[in-house]
């Protein structure tokens, strides 16, 4: 049997081991036997395996050259270093799924484990619905994206041995592009997971919030990895594409950011739900939704609906994901429809400053900038339809009568108008929110707010500080934006620090010494890690600001030994030549950067002329990070007799504090997720919950002290 | 417990009515028309909006500046063309022959000036004609 036989084999086996786990969900519906849920399970598990056996099959086909298979020969070759080879396994549209699938079995198998203790309609229910998603994609590799079809026939007289590959497409050849799509599929598998255990909890009548702590940890570990697939995806924008620039609002990126919004509420509004029950609706649709913006994503960026520069390629793939979207959407309203009143029983909200209120206002304004990116990623199929609206039309195009015919598109100034402002008011809540805990009948903590105000008044100064000498004020509205997000950031820096410092202190003044401090450290892990994450949102906020006053950049014309200056740096061309390596040419101009300061380095902007894609000449930026500033050069072109090399050299103020932010994000994340509920977090915290609620109205301060007690349990 | 509600339903109609406005100025800002050559050619309409004008640049008339930083040329359609200078780095995928989508307006004199240039994006880029290559 061929690898690619053994490949095809092995989809086709765990299509119909996963249709088995379908079919053994529903007939647990019908009959109630042990056996059947040990069926479920082991059906996952034998997806799993199958997956597991097709994704090495290719892995092993990629390594040996095996260019009988077409997705092999399509994004390899002979020629390509071994780490390109395995990132080639996932470098198109075929083997991208297959990874997705195996994550996504594998992840089921391990859920279907863990949950053996929870009632067994919840775990057949839950194993039915992985089973099912499974299948899907196990039935989208069979019947539309086979990665191991075979290539077309070799021409008469010429034997396998002669054959090589496309070649992996220059554009990929960065390590974040080896990175980025394990951790972005990875992260769009992963949240399969909260939703099938929310309908399953659902479908099993569960009216308690014990298993609630499972969605929540599954959410996080999904929300981590797709934080860092964004974040691998930009920086690669950032260093490879060339354009200076690391968010360009396209389409791909922001299919990436769609299901990371929701996702960002849910792990918020949910902590209400493991507490108290509350806000069951809001949170079983943004698990829902999150789950299915996953696959809107592959929709996005694999279907070929919108055009965009992305997605020329057309491909069945999109129908597919449009089916299973639709099957999706009527699974959860048939399921929310059949517990209505399960989910109606949440507890009301009574006040609107409370840790609830801001979960409530948050979930609006994530939901809103989620919408927001949906409606701009779709406007060509939306904007004829909306300019035939009578009033509507009217408001929003200068001419409808035309856009009924010609498909509008938006660009960056619109997601700017809308999220920039969003985003300023959430970080603002992340800012004031952590404090809503303690609110008591006499407002908020004073103490805090001042040392708020504190960090809010140096934000402002130092905003002002640094822009004011080069801005235009008058012409430049963004400016006022980052003088904003100064403030709030300064507001938010000083309560974070407030809160871990005097945490962490208490013990010591206390005379309990270095052991108090770690046991504090410990008792309070999980708040811990929402500050961090807090930390780095701001980080990330910081950086946003601050590379949005990036100036257009300087454009040298340089000859060998020539010197000009760029700003407050001083580039001289040090040799312009051509060097050869394997697999490339790459034409580089080798330059020593001096600073105003006396600092001195090189930098070699490149421009690659790769054997496999002679016509497309990729540029290698030279790039120097740091926590103040990035000196970003890029070698854009040079005279026909090589005498001349034209530098573009680009000064980006603060963006390495978004790589840091997000990093900082990711690993907080995945450090809540390591938080274990304790026998008294499920046993006492529903109940103390619960008082609190039946309590608030006349004793305000006995619930935020029970909330209190809660936060820092 | 109502005043909670009557204060949600307060702050909702705020919040919409923000969004509403945020929405409609930023459609407002935010929109190009999405055409080819021909049809932005014939169509009068369309002339002073800013578009996203797709096609493909033509193999003569392509100058390419020394810097690398700016470019004129010709987009062409099925039947019509029209002249570009573009501004800018020029992304990489760019040659003669290749389809672009650019960005901007025509100006006075019959020109369109482009402010952003999007070629093909290579990753999700199918070949047309794979056979083509593979008898090389």
């Amino acid at each position: 049997m061929s690898s690619a036989q053994l490949g095809t084999l092995s989809i086709l086996l765990a299509f119909l081991a996963a249709m088995v786990g379908v079919l053994v969900a529903v007939a647990y519906g019908r009959r109630r036997a042990g056996a059947l849920i040990n069926a479920g399970r082991w059906s996952l598990g034998l997806t799993a395996g199958l997956f597991t056996i097709a994704l090495i099959v290719l892995t092993v086909a990629m390594l040996g050259d095996e260019f009988g298979i077409e997705y092999v020969r399509k994004y390899s070759d002979r020629a390509l270093p071994t780490a390109y080879k395995i990132a080639a396994v996932w470098a198109g549209r075929e083997g991208s799924f297959l990874l997705w699938a195996w994550m996504l079995a594998a992840m089921s198998w391990l859920t279907a484990w863990t949950i053996r203790k929870e009632p067994s309609v919840q775990q057949a229910a839950v194993c039915g619905i992985l089973s099912a998603v499974c299948a899907a994609f196990a039935g989208l590799m069979l019947f539309g994206s086979d990665p191991f079809a075979a290539s077309p026939a070799l021409p008469a007289g010429m034997t396998m041995a002669e054959v090589d590959g496309a070649g992996l497409n220059p554009l990929l050849w960065h390590p974040a592009m080896i990175a980025h799509p394990p951790f972005l599929f990875a992260g769009y598998a992963a949240f399969t997971i909260p939703f099938a255990l929310m309908m399953g909890a659902l479908i099993a009548r569960r009216e308690d919030n014990d298993w609630v702590f499972r969605v929540r940890r599954w959410t996080l570990r999904a929300w981590s990895l797709l934080t860092v697939g964004i974040f691998l995806g930009s920086w690669w924008a950032y260093v490879v594409l060339g354009w200076g620039g690391y968010w360009g609002w396209d389409p791909v990126e922001n299919s990436s950011l769609l299901p990371w919004l929701p996702a960002t509420a849910v792990l918020h509004s949910m902590i209400m739900q493991q507490r108290r029950g509350m806000l069951r609706v809001s949170n079983m649709l943004l698990v829902a939704v999150t789950f299915l913006l996953c696959l809107t994503a592959a929709f996005i960026t694999r279907g070929g609906l919108i055009d965009s520069p992305h997605a020329f390629a057309a491909s069945g793939t999109g129908w597919f994901f449009l089916g299973v979207i639709a099957a999706g959407i009527v699974f959860v309203a048939a399921v929310a429809a059949w517990r209505w009143r399960l989910l109606r029983q949440s507890p009301p909200l009574t006040r609107l400053v409370s840790t609830e209120g801001g979960f409530i206002a948050g979930n609006a304004l994530l939901t809103i900038i989620a919408a927001t990116i949906l409606a701009g990623i779709f406007w060509p199929l939306i904007s004829p339809v909306l300019a035939n609206v009578p009033i509507v039309g009217a408001l929003l195009f200068r001419d409808p009568g035309t856009v009924t015919t010609q498909p509008v598109t938006l660009n960056k100034n619109f997601y700017n108008a809308i999220v920039v402002p969003m985003a300023l008011c959430l970080t603002a809540l992340m800012a004031l929110g952590p404090l809503l805990s303690s609110v008591t009948a006499a407002g908020f903590p004073k103490r805090r707010l001042i040392l708020g105000a504190v960090g809010a008044i140096l934000g402002l100064v130092m905003s002002l500080f640094v822009m004011l000498p080069d801005v235009a004020w008058h012409t430049i509205e963004a400016n006022w934006l980052v003088v904003a997000a100064a403030v709030i950031v300064g507001f938010a820096a000083f309560t974070i620090f407030d809160d871990i410092v005097r945490t962490l202190l208490r013990p010591l003044f206390q005379g309990n010494g270095a052991a108090g401090v770690w046991r504090a450290f410990r008792a309070n892990s999980r708040r811990f890690s929402a500050m961090l994450a807090h930390a780095g949102m701001a980080m990330i906020v910081i950086g946003v600001a601050g590379s949005s006053l990036a100036d257009k950049g300087t454009d040298l014309l340089l000859k060998s030994g020539q010197s000009e200056k760029a700003g407050r740096y001083t580039v001289c061309l040090d040799s312009f030549r051509e060097v050869p390596h394997t697999g490339y040419a790459s034409v580089e101009a080798s330059t020593s950067v001096s600073t105003a300061g006396g600092k001195k380095f090189s930098m070699k902007p490149e421009r690659r002329f790769y054997d496999k894609y002679q016509k497309q000449p990729s540029s290698v930026v030279a790039l120097r990070s740091g926590l103040g500033e990035n000196l970003y050069m890029m070698l854009t072109g040079y005279s026909s007799d090589g005498s001349i090399a034209a530098i573009k050299v680009l000064v980006h103020p603060l963006v390495t504090w978004i790589w840091i932010g997000s990093i900082l994000m990711a690993l907080a994340a995945s450090l809540c997720a390591l938080h274990r509920p304790t026998k008294r977090d499920e046993k006492e915290q529903p109940d103390a919950g619960l008082k609190a609620t039946a309590t608030a109205k006349p004793d305000k301060k006995s619930k935020s002290q029970a909330m209190a007690a809660e936060v820092r349990s | 417990m109502s005043s909670t509600k009557t204060k949600m339903l307060i702050g909702g109609t705020v919040l919409i009515a923000a969004v509403a406005w945020l929405g409609i100025s930023g459609v407002r800002a935010g929109s190009a028309y999405y055409l080819d050559v021909d049809k932005f050619m014939t169509d009068a309409s369309c002339r002073s909006e800013q578009v996203r004008l797709c096609g493909k640049v033509a193999e003569k008339d392509l100058v390419i500046d020394t810097s690398g930083t700016a470019a004129r040329f010709r987009l062409e359609g099925a039947s019509h063309s029209v002249p570009v200078n573009y501004r800018g780095v020029l992304p990489d995928l760019f040659k003669a022959g290749c389809e672009v989508v650019a960005c901007g307006r025509m100006d006075d004199k019959g020109t369109f000036q482009a402010e952003q240039l999007l070629t093909k994006c290579a990753s999700k880029y199918v070949p047309k004609t794979d056979a083509s290559r593979r008898a090389k």
